[in-house]
């Protein structure tokens, strides 16, 4: 005779809820670095910004010339600067070990953008997905390298073959 | 009322065709599983698929991305109740009650309520889309340049001043978009901006770049910072409905809900999260017995889905009637439907019908499909929640690094999405919001358009925005709405200082 199974119980987590799109953690107040540095470049990059229009020709408000927008929104982000720099917010604790992973991402992305070219989207694809398998989702060696042969091929197959998507899948000095 | 009807006779016939009918199949799936991955939502789901878009044409591909994004509404409930892990941020109040049901071992009852509760809900507001969108059409049909920018600024605005968080922040990241909109050719004087001769940058930056790499590998670079989902152990869940002590208890919930959502979402900045909120505080006031909220009370739960869902599908009036995206996911379809060459705005009914209607009666559709789906499917839907985050991310990379390349057969916008990518996340770690950024970036062109053209039209003389009324009303829902913030910001600050001063009776003024 076959039992039935017992309905799904919800297994117990942590006192909070864990918001799906991940909140900042380990919250610190003051001005961290990477909140420093982004200011410092939203100023610098606005004021340049300002000068680069002023060059490209504002014109009049009879006759608006091309720099005349990018003027008006460098100089209202100029306005707002020094109150959001005022702004009183808790940042997350900068982790080495966990910044580490999103930087693994990261160059598994580069990786790919570079080699391409060279190699084709076959073999950049899987040297891509093994760094970011591997080396950021810490996967085992034995998952990445599947899911590294296996991604690439099979996206080739629904983009290029099904689709027809311009991509190169070899080098072409070999095709 | 007459015209209402046979619009919609028009879209119901656009819609049913095999093809329309396919991609919004695809569309409500794939939202569904992409909105059930937790740490992805229905913003990374339309970003992630836009490329798709190009290939379709116009009816079909906003088909598609509206049922994708109703579609991710409905999948983020599923590990909000199963495992109290919202799979957006909308879905955190569906926790509350949800998962103490499924605690109870009453998660396939909270599933099936949840999904007849969203399609109520999301069809109350179709109906009232369907009414109130040609009305609203109607009223602004003789849209001129300066309505139209105005229409643009007070959607900017009001994304700008809802944010949480700091405005001034806000207003620097809506600056942002706009500015690296501009890169190209300038659009009336065929003059190259910020392109620093490159013969990329000549053709501007893409949408799709921008919104693949902010909200797709800028989540992701997050994520993988933070951790991944670590997957779900097995689970039985058959489908199963709610009791008749669960529907007496949620038909006014349901009822009440629907018109909330319709309401909030309306509203720039007003969709999801807020309309849930609303709901359930509604719900809990009126309720006999406030102190079953939180403890699985299945009208509490009712309440949230069915908003949410209300909110979604109402959402759609302001964007398809004023051109105004009230939300980062209506102005990723906004930007969508710019890039098939057509203006969503008051002049969409009159100049694409088919593509007005035609969304409008895939609506009703996806909701019935979506229904159809989640109810006996959920099951299956759920063991997607079985498979790792780390398996699932570097396959989402590869797949929209490829989705990008295919748009322009470009490596450089591969490049462009992986710099906002960067961008993306690290505006995150310094508390910038995303929204005001891609929405300055979709309607900083027409904002300077429009604002040129009037220009060019009254010589220079800022008294034309002063003549018409449409205007006029902006400007004073503008004006309401700086007094609304700075009220609001000074009462914070009084609130703040009591509670530091312990003036519980509110006897003292600060200054």
């Amino acid at each position: 005779m076959n039992k039935e199974e017992a309905p799904y119980i919800a297994p117990d987590t942590q006192a909070s809820p864990i918001v799906g799109r991940h909140q900042p953690e380990n919250l610190r107040g003051g001005y961290p670095r990477i909140y420093i540095f982004m200011m410092s470049m939203t100023l610098i990059v606005f004021i340049a910004l300002a000068v680069y229009a002023f060059n490209l020709a504002v014109g009049s408000f009879s006759k608006p010339g091309p720099g005349l927008w990018i003027l008006t929104a460098s100089v209202l982000a100029l306005l707002a600067w020094p109150f959001a720099l005022k702004a009183k917010e808790e940042y997350e604790r900068f982790n080495r070990e966990r910044v580490d992973k999103m930087l693994f991402m990261l160059a598994g992305l580069v990786a790919f953008v570079v080699l391409y070219p060279f190699t084709g989207f076959l073999v950049a694809g899987f040297i891509s997905m093994l760094i970011i398998t591997r080396f950021s989702a810490r996967e085992s060696w034995k998952v990445s390298l599947i899911l590294s042969v296996l991604t690439p091929v099979v996206v080739y197959l629904v983009f290029v073959v099904a689709f027809q998507v311009g991509l190169s899948g070899l080098p072409e000095w070999m095709s | 009322m007459q015209d209402i009807f046979s619009g919609l006779a028009t879209g119901f016939g656009v819609a049913f065709s095999p093809m329309n009918l396919l991609f919004v199949l695809i569309g409500v799936v794939v939202g569904t599983l992409i909105g059930l991955i937790p740490g992805l939502g229905p913003v990374t789901a339309i970003a992630l698929l836009l490329p798709i878009t190009y290939e379709l044409d116009a009816t079909t591909a906003i088909m598609m991305l509206a049922g994708i994004y109703y579609g991710s509404m409905y999948g983020g409930r599923i590990p909000a109740i199963l495992l109290r892990l919202p799979g957006d941020a909308s879905a955190v109040v569906t926790t509350f009650d949800g998962y103490p049901m499924a605690k109870k071992g009453r998660a396939s009852e909270a599933l099936s309520l949840s999904g007849i509760g969203s399609f109520i809900g999301g069809t109350v507001a179709i109906i009232g889309l369907t009414f109130l969108a040609p009305l609203a059409a109607n009223i602004t049909a003789q849209i001129e340049s300066a309505d139209l920018f105005a229409l643009a600024l007070v959607g900017l605005l009001m994304i700008i001043l809802l944010t949480n968080g700091s405005k001034a922040k806000a207003l620097i990241m809506g600056a942002l978009g706009i500015v690296v909109a501009t890169v190209g050719l300038d659009p009336i004087t065929g003059q190259a901006r910020l392109t620093f001769g490159s013969m990329d940058l000549l053709s501007g930056i893409d949408i799709v770049s921008v919104a693949v790499g902010l909200f797709g590998v800028g989540e992701l670079l997050y994520n993988a910072e933070h951790g991944f989902f670590k997957g779900m152990g097995k689970a039985n869940l058959k489908p199963k409905m709610p009791s008749k002590a669960d529907w007496a208890v949620s038909k006014f919930a349901i009822a009440r809900a629907s018109i909330i959502g319709f309401l909030i979402g309306i509203i720039p900045g007003g969709g999801g999260t807020v309309s849930s909120v609303v709901a359930y505080g509604v719900e809990k006031k009126v309720s006999k017995h406030p102190e079953k909220f939180g403890t699985g009370a299945p009208e509490g739960l009712a309440a949230t889905e069915t908003a949410d869902n209300a909110s979604s599908n109402s959402s759609f009036i302001p964007l398809l009637t004023l051109g105004v995206p009230p939300n980062p996911v209506l102005a990723l379809i906004f930007g969508a439907l710019l890039l098939q060459n057509i203006t969503p705005g008051p002049t969409l009914v009159q100049d694409h019908p088919d593509v007005f209607w035609g969304v409008i009666a895939s609506m009703y559709i996806g909701n019935v499909l979506l229904l159809a789906l989640n109810l006996p499917l959920v099951g299956v839907f759920a063991q997607m929640l079985r498979i790792r985050g780390s398996l699932m991310a570097p396959i989402i990379l590869l797949i929209a690094l490829v989705g990008v390349y295919s748009v322009r057969n470009s490596l450089f916008d591969v490049v462009t999405t992986i710099f906002f990518g960067l961008l993306g996340y690290v505006l995150r770690k310094a508390n910038f919001d995303l929204g005001p950024l891609i929405l300055g970036f979709i309607l900083g062109p027409i904002l300077e358009v429009e604002f040129r053209r009037t220009m060019l039209v009254s010589g220079g003389d800022f008294g034309i925005f002063l003549v018409s009324p449409v205007v006029l009303g902006i400007g004073l829902l503008i004006t309401a709405l700086l007094a609304w913030s700075i009220i609001s910001n000074f009462r914070k600050r009084q609130i703040e200082l009591r509670r530091k001063a312990n003036d519980p009776d509110h006897t003292m003024y600060f200054g």
